[in-house]
């Protein structure tokens, strides 16, 4: 009973970290056709940003959270209007140009920060007992509860409001959304704002528990890229749905067979889902 | 009878598929690469062209599949991976002969090549890449499970050296390159190019003007892992040793890389790339500490400027250039 | 005319003087080359390690008379970048000595290549048992290499239930134990060397897995731990960060003492790097730490710590100790050629920092008392780690982490 338990909080949690960090690829891959490998390295960025900002500098852990997170959204507005949009029309050229940028940004925080790992301090520091059983950690229950939250928040403002819906258009149909008076490139901007706040976000939660180094950015990566393309591009729930089951497949091999085996028990699913169902879990949108 | 060129991301109808003379500047460089042990004696430049001669077999075996036939594979490590480690399993347990091992290296990842193709028939894009992918991470995760028989990540040592002389090693890198790459040439300037090309362009439509799109499929995906498997299975002669590495989504990725920088769907293009990014990396070890950085600048570079390719963006602009030549008068 | 001779020939006469000159003054150098991971702690040891022994010789005099001269590659511990960066040191740099290293993968898939090129290689990191088959199986061809930098990975895993043993059961009381090795082969072939040991010690292993070094959520394994009823827990990790782990031990106050060998624990910026959360952590120290182990090794712990601002790591220890064995075997047989030295180090006691270097017949450093001998440290504060074992080099009582009771 209790290990069925705490599988059950362990694997949210996973699942949580997921989610919260595929959500903002899936969305400007949903929109704009975008396949951004530099996605985990926003993630990254932020990760460091809170680091300096709050561990180094001593801010205010919420000023911190929001300069963190707004200068990474900056950050992918540049990017998409710099070196995405040129490249737009090569989906290969795109995933190695923003492959190429997480490289450069690795580097660069090489070069400031050092090979070294660098400590975030824990937004709280407490240790509890859920349902009297299960023993979590603050940093990791407030990681859940936060990307519930914001993923909720998130489906919502999609679905209900004007600015999702604008979204929604120039992801159905681009000239579509031109003629009705939307402009797909305003549209663009802004989802990569909130995809890179959101990665930023990730960062900052999970960057205590892990630390930051310079070559984060690439297993979060392969994860991500794991839960959009399996829960079917385009498709928000998708995404959640294949971040979902990757969590906990990991945490279900880890307790029943051997942590280490989790990689392959993953990649035998993705082969599977795949042969089944060719786009993905919930996929939407044709590929051509 | 009038010319016509295309660039390479347009089908290209060669006039006269293999006239010697289309192939002039291809003769040139091997005639310059059969010379370099004569005015180059530094055995570190030796070992760096053959590196890069393997690299050059990896790459064009892989736009025979993604470049030519449009299948996103981001699993080539998959291929390279099953050649070197038959060969390394072979040599280390066995001391099986290169001359077999290498050739028996091809023949597994072509079989590989078979089990990835036929799941793989109905996937396209980003859904292709990730299968593609998660087949070469699922033989990665493999080694690590029966990592008494594959050495886990330090991967199997001793293995038999191609020769102790690098000149030896290089004619023999030389060689096999020669061979392979040219035969992708040979195989996509004649009917076959032609064919994959039109399932890359329009899979329907090469369908419906009766093209078994399935075979021709399957085959590359055969023909492909086969090539790659033999170049993978020399490597792994050449570094006496093998190891997850090779089984890695980073050279998966780099595989990628340095083929859609040089120009998809040209066979030439990626071997050109290989050796430039190659040579670029060494030489920028003088920076040691910018290298990462300065290389994946020059590669975000390179794709902003020169987003087609490096080899077609310069045929294309030579033959404006020849153009220009020829009928100055008109403007 | 005859001025016009007069010129060339007085230029000419200048030019061969300068060039006579300058072969007379050309600098008698040796070039010795370190590989390592320069981008991780253990390579930025064997990086630092070299660097003050080179520093310290060439000021005494250098080498009989050469001046040491160092070329760094890193291996980015992986075998494949590790087979170029000696491959460049060796082609392109043209050392005459190799040393450095840290992981075994690298070290063995590197061997080849150096014994081809009948380099001087005296290996400061890999710990695994199968380099040493090399030297066994084919003494001519690999009789270059040298264990240098630490003992093999069986003895320090014999160390380690001495320690168990001494410490935890016999003054603890304490025999329930959880052993979590990383996913390396090298860790795994010392669990496997443990678990029997272990059991022969006393000892009940209430709980076993392996880990990937890139894991980041220790739940699973904890939650089992904590089910078990271990009561100390034994990790062994060099390829993971470690910090993961420690962070989530004491966040979630995992009841059981932490124990074993973890490479992140061994150095300073651990405490740093885990926000003080590896107070009470406990790490196997496998050659060299600030004890009397020599009477070198407290003067060039304190000195490399003043120096670089950081402890020194095994490899430091190792690369340090490299140079200096080189420069007492060339200098006992008034020699640099590779075969006389390989015979000269062969025969030698050379008391190092980390104990006294003394080979056995295939070129591995003895262990024990006669020759290296880990020490067992405890975090107890921000660049304080405490010796606790062996007790005759104690420098403070055991912390027990204040959440256990």
């Amino acid at each position: 009973m209790l290990t069925l338990l705490e599988i059950l909080v362990y694997g949210a949690v996973q699942s949580a970290v997921y989610a919260l960090l595929a959500i903002g690829f899936s969305l400007i891959f949903g929109v704009a056709g975008v396949v951004n490998l530099a996605h985990t390295g926003f993630y990254m960025v932020g990760a460091y940003l809170i680091y300096t900002f709050f561990s180094v500098l001593g801010l205010n852990l919420y000023f911190s959270l929001i300069l963190a997170v707004g200068l990474t959204g900056v950050l992918g507005m540049l990017v998409q209007q710099f070196c995405i949009k040129p490249l737009i029309k090569s989906e290969y050229s795109v995933m190695i140009i923003t492959v190429a940028l997480a490289m450069f940004f690795q580097e660069v925080l090489l070069s400031t920060y050092g090979p070294v790992d660098r400590n975030l301090t824990n937004f709280y520091d407490a240790t509890y007992k859920l349902f009297g059983l299960v023993t979590i950690d603050a940093q990791r229950l407030i990681t859940l509860i936060v990307a519930i939250i914001l993923i909720a928040f998130l489906w919502f403002f999609i679905k209900h409001t004007r600015f999702g819906r604008a979204i929604q258009a120039v992801a159905q149909d681009n000239e579509g959304a031109i003629f009705v008076g939307i402009s797909p490139n305003r549209v663009y901007l802004q989802v990569i704002f909130i995809s890179a706040a959101l990665a930023a976000i990730a960062g900052a939660l999970i960057a205590p528990t892990l630390g930051a180094r310079p070559h984060m950015w690439e297993h979060p990566l392969v994860r991500v890229f794991i839960c959009v393309v399996l829960g079917g591009l385009g498709s928000f729930e998708g995404t959640i749905l294949a971040a979902v089951i990757i969590g906990y497949t990991e945490v279900i091999v880890s307790f029943c067979l051997s942590s280490y085996l989790g990689e392959l028990v993953a990649f035998a699913i993705i082969l599977f889902v795949l042969t089944v169902r060719p786009t993905g879990l919930m996929g939407k949108r044709a590929v051509s | 009878m009038k010319q016509i060129s295309y660039t390479a991301d347009q089908i290209s109808l060669p006039p006269s598929p293999l006239h010697w003379k289309r192939f002039r500047p291809h003769m040139v460089a091997v005639c310059l690469l059969l010379l370099v042990p004569l005015f180059i004696k530094s055995t570190y430049v030796i070992d760096l062209l053959i590196l890069c001669n393997i690299y050059a077999m990896f790459l064009s075996s892989w736009d025979l599949l993604t470049g030519y036939t449009g299948q996103i594979s981001f699993g080539h490590s998959l291929f390279i991976g099953s050649g070197a480690y038959t060969a390394g399993i072979l040599s280390f347990y066995f001391q099986v002969p290169i001359l077999i091992t290498v050739p028996l290296g091809g023949v597994v990842a072509a079989l590989f090549g078979l089990l990835l193709g036929i799941p793989c028939l109905r996937l396209k894009g980003p859904y292709l890449a990730l299968a593609t992918f998660a087949a070469s991470g699922v033989l990665a995760a493999l080694t690590a499970v029966f990592w008494e028989y594959s050495g886990g990540e330090d991967g199997l040592y001793g293995i038999a050296s191609v020769s102790a002389n690098y000149v030896v090693k290089y004619y023999w890198s030389l060689s096999l390159m020669i061979v392979i790459c040219g035969f992708l040439l040979f195989l996509v300037n004649s009917q076959y190019g032609l064919i994959l090309q039109s399932i890359r362009e329009d899979e329907s439509a090469a369908e419906a003007s009766g093209i078994n799109v399935t075979r021709y499929k399957l085959i590359t995906f055969v023909l492909s892992g086969f090539l790659a498997g033999i170049a993978g299975a020399f490597y792994s002669h050449t570094q006496m040793h093998v190891g997850t590495d090779q089984f890695s989504l980073h050279l998966s990725i780099m595989v990628v890389l340095m083929s859609v920088v040089g120009g998809l769907g040209t066979i030439v293009g990626p071997i050109v790339a290989g050796f430039l990014l190659i040579l670029l990396n060494e030489w920028l070890r003088v920076i040691e500490v910018v290298r990462v950085l300065i290389y994946s600048f020059s590669v975000v570079l390179i794709l902003l400027f020169i987003p087609k390719g490096i080899v077609p963006t310069v045929i294309s602009g030579i033959q404006k250039g020849i153009e220009k030549m020829k009928s100055p008068a008109r403007s | 005319m005859k001025s016009k001779t007069l010129v060339i020939g007085v230029m000419l006469l200048f030019g061969f003087l300068l060039i006579g000159a300058g072969a007379v003054y050309a600098e008698k150098v040796i070039k010795i080359g370190v590989s390592g991971p320069l981008q991780k702690e253990a390579g930025i040891g064997d990086k630092n390690g070299a660097e003050l022994a080179a520093k310290e010789i060439n000021e005494a005099g250098g080498i009989l008379g050469h001046k040491v001269e160092l070329y760094f590659a890193d291996d980015g511990a992986r075998a494949e970048i590790g087979i170029n960066a000696v491959k460049k040191l060796i082609f392109d740099d043209k050392v005459d000595v190799i040393t450095g290293g840290w992981l075994s993968g690298v070290g063995l898939a590197q061997a080849n290549h150096i014994f081809d090129a009948k380099k001087l290689w005296l290996n400061v990191g890999p710990a695994t048992p199968k380099l040493v088959n090399y030297v066994k199986q084919d003494y001519d061809r690999a009789k270059y290499f040298f264990r240098v930098g630490c003992v093999n990975s069986d003895m320090f895993a014999k160390d380690m239930v001495f320690f168990a043993r001494d410490f935890y059961k016999d003054k603890m009381g304490l025999t329930k134990l959880a052993l979590l090795p990383e996913s390396s082969v090298w860790a795994r072939e010392m669990a496997r060397y443990l678990q029997p040991h272990f059991a022969k010690a006393g000892f009940e292993i209430a709980y076993m897995d392996v880990f990937d070094p890139k894991q980041t959520d220790f739940s699973p394994q904890f939650s089992k731990i904590r089910r078990s009823g271990a009561q100390v827990l034994f990790t062994i990790q060099a390829a993971a960060p470690g910090v993961p782990l420690t962070k989530q031990w004491a966040d979630t106050k995992l009841p059981v003492h932490q124990a074993g060998y973890s490479l992140a624990s061994q150095v300073f910026n651990f405490w740093d790097k885990t926000g003080g959360k590896c107070y009470g952590e406990v790490t196997q120290l496998i050659n060299g730490g600030r004890a009397p182990i020599t009477d070198k090794t407290i003067p060039f712990y304190d000195k490399y710590v003043e120096t670089f601002d950081i402890s020194p790591t095994y490899t430091a220890f190792g690369t340090y100790d490299a140079l200096y064995l080189l420069k007492a075997a060339a200098e006992k047989c008034q020699s640099l050629d590779t075969d006389k030295l390989i015979k000269t180090i062969e025969g030698m006691a050379f008391p190092g920092t980390a104990g006294l270097i003394k080979f056995n017949k295939y070129h591995e450093n003895v262990y024990g008392p006669e020759g290296k001998q880990p020490v067992w440290v405890q975090w107890q504060g921000p660049k304080k780690m405490e010796v606790i074992y062996p007790f005759k080099w104690k420098t403070a009582d055991y912390i027990t982490p204040p959440w256990i009771k």
